[in-house]
């Protein structure tokens, strides 16, 4: 596996998948309507070869106004089409701003779909001010900070999550910040956890 | 019918048993993809990504055929925005 990971920035060339293809063209239209965004969760496993499918991609997006959100709407329906609701102030005013995600996926179809929510809690505002920037072959997406979303995974726990926390680990050890990550488990309590399953 | 007696430390020692070794298998399989090409881990990850969806499609087509196939899809799929969906009700003209 060839990796460039410098300065918060990984650089990687591979055959892009149907979970590529989905993300990389619906980032085309949040970097279109200028909106901060990063891919969090399972998806960030999957694009560095995690073997285990997904139906959806999660995705934070900076918290917008009624108006902001509007215009994302509109850039977004020229391919997508929300799956939850076809009411944008539904969509607004009772999914996104109550912390539930909105699920988009091109039109016609259902699988895989985008599953977009604004930052609820602290963790989804550091992601976002400290996110990656991958070059994958020559499209730019941002992800998770990997320390965060290897201890995240592990402090949710499920066999999945610590499966997807072990990948993870192993592609990123030599090039991760180990502080960062151990100060991550102690802040999580979950010390004990990557010491029984990831060391 | 009476359930039987389960020794539940055993059954609990079992299943840490049976995920640690999906954890060595995942182990293995990192080990693998950072031993190989780009364009080989990536060819053969991409062939399953995509097979999963290949797979997801011909279920939704098998669905769709079935009596009330499509509310069954809606449901499953929770697929709220129904007016959406028109070509669900036309399993022909659906693309998942």
């Amino acid at each position: 596996m060839e990796i460039k990971f410098l300065n918060k920035e990984i650089s990687m060339k591979k055959e892009i998948n149907i979970l590529d293809r989905l993300a990389i063209d619906f980032v085309s239209i949040l970097d279109k309507s200028k909106v901060e965004y990063v891919f969090v969760s399972g998806y960030v496993c999957i694009l560095f070869g995690r073997s285990r499918a997904s139906e959806d991609i999660d995705l934070i997006i900076e918290r917008l106004s009624f108006t902001q959100f509007r215009k994302l709407w509109g850039n977004i329906y020229n391919d997508f089409i929300c799956i939850n609701s076809s009411d944008i102030k539904e969509a607004y005013n009772e999914y996104l701003s109550k912390n539930i995600a909105l699920r988009f996926a091109r039109k016609g179809g259902f699988v895989p779909n985008i599953k977009l929510k604004f930052p609820k809690i602290d963790l989804d505002h550091f992601t976002l001010k400290e996110k990656i920037k991958v070059v994958l072959n020559d499209n730019v997406i941002f992800i998770s900070p990997l320390e965060l979303q290897i201890a995240f995974k592990l402090y949710l726990g499920s066999e999945k999550d610590i499966e997807d926390a072990k990948h993870l680990y192993k592609i990123f050890k030599d090039k991760i910040n180990l502080e960062l990550l151990y100060d991550f488990n102690r802040k999580l309590k979950i010390v004990e956890v990557f010491d029984k399953y990831l060391r | 019918m009476k359930a039987p007696d389960i020794d539940l430390e055993k059954l609990n020692k079992f299943k840490e048993e049976n995920f640690k070794e999906r954890l060595k298998f995942i182990d293995r399989y990192a080990d693998w993809i950072i031993d190989k090409s780009n364009e080989e881990w990536s060819s053969e990850h991409t062939e399953f990504i995509n097979a999963q969806f290949q797979k997801a499609e011909e279920f939704i087509k098998r669905l769709s055929k079935e009596k009330n196939g499509a509310e069954k899809i809606m449901k499953a799929y929770n697929i709220k925005n129904q007016k959406g969906y028109p070509a669900l009700l036309k399993p022909n003209m659906r693309k998942v």
